[in-house]
């Protein structure tokens, strides 16, 4: 059995709480790795990262080094409060590396 | 091309020859795992992209859920009121191997009862509908934006298992196109090429004994000559 974790700013995550999800709030980019770090070593299924939090280039790189591993899956969700569509660029990125064409376009 | 220098006899020809089958095999081989890859990662990026588009609007219904019930209460409030209560949430992680690309899979566990939906096991995950605090001290509104997140809760999961596979796959088509290309435009040119040149030096050599063959029985036949033109003589 694995748990689940959110990690992101409080507002957006703590309703998370009540699903039984792991909160972890967080602000500066180290706090994120130290966070990730430490849901990686407890073998967490799936760890919920808002948006914001993935820009650091530190983090994207964690990120895109974790998914060498089964799990936990890194997966990012919209935060509560700016709009960024890291979330929908990773996968756009993905299919253009897979393709070699930016396949997406048509889905926003 | 760098080029490889290999001694021209037949041992090396038939190994080569060899190789050669093998890597034509083995690039034939993984072309057809490439597509079928691609086909398969096409499908699933199409959905997730669907999905995930659709988690998001919701997601961002139930944020705004939330800051509505923040705002209606006091922050210390709502923090206690979802600080107790549950049990972690745990999910059963199994393996699914869609062409050696192997990912998780993430499924919440079940009570046991054979005819139980995956709604009945979302519920017992989530503590069956009622909410982790008490009425009086909260507002409506938290529970409104609690229900919104359980209504998300199943996409999430379901986000979460095709996004990470999508991008599994994803490397496992670049790594498999690399492998392609590097069969197609290095290893069989490369081949191709040593074979052609064991079979011109071999060719050449073959050549060149032919040529000392007749050079050799000429020159017996002029000694024979000489030798029976010596016989006449002395007769």
């Amino acid at each position: 059995m694995h748990k689940v974790g959110v990690i992101g700013d409080l507002d957006s995550i703590i309703g998370y709480r009540a699903l039984g999800m792991t909160v972890k709030p967080v602000t500066k980019p180290d706090e994120v790795l130290d966070a990730l770090q430490l849901m990686v070593d407890e073998e967490y299924a799936i760890v919920f990262l808002t948006e914001p939090l993935a820009i650091d280039s530190s983090v994207q790189s964690f990120i895109e080094e974790r998914r060498q591993h089964r799990i936990p899956a890194i997966i990012l969700i919209p935060s509560a409060k700016e709009k960024t569509n890291i979330g929908k660029e990773q996968l756009r990125g993905a299919v253009r590396k897979a393709t070699g064409i930016d396949l997406l376009g048509d889905i926003r | 091309m760098a080029k490889r220098r290999v001694n021209p006899n037949r041992m090396e020809l038939l190994k080569l020859k060899d190789q050669l089958r093998t890597a034509r095999r083995g690039h034939k081989l993984l072309k057809d795992k490439r597509d079928e890859l691609m086909r398969l990662f096409l499908d699933l990026v199409r959905t997730t992209a669907d999905l995930r588009i659709r988690v998001e609007d919701l997601l961002d219904k139930a944020n705004q859920e939330m800051v509505l019930a923040r705002a209606t209460m006091q922050a210390a409030v709502v923090e206690s009121a979802l600080l107790t209560g549950l049990p972690p949430l745990q999910l059963e992680v199994s393996e699914v191997n869609t062409m050696s690309v192997i990912s998780p899979v993430f499924k919440l566990p079940s009570a046991g009862n054979e005819d139980e939906t995956d709604a009945d096991a979302v519920k017992l995950a989530l503590g069956s509908g009622d909410l982790p605090y008490g009425m009086t001290s909260v507002s409506g509104e938290l529970d409104q934006a609690i229900d919104a997140l359980r209504e998300v809760f199943p996409l999430l999961l379901e986000l979460a298992e095709k996004e990470n596979q999508a991008m599994l796959m994803a490397m496992e088509i670049e790594r498999t196109r690399r492998r392609v290309n590097s069969l197609e435009y290095v290893l069989i040119p490369e081949l191709l090429e040593l074979i052609a040149s064991i079979t011109m030096k071999m060719e050449e050599n073959e050549r060149g004994n032919l040529t000392r063959l007749m050079k050799v029985k000429d020159m017996i036949v002029e000694a024979r000559l000489e030798q029976k033109k010596q016989a006449k003589l002395q007769f």
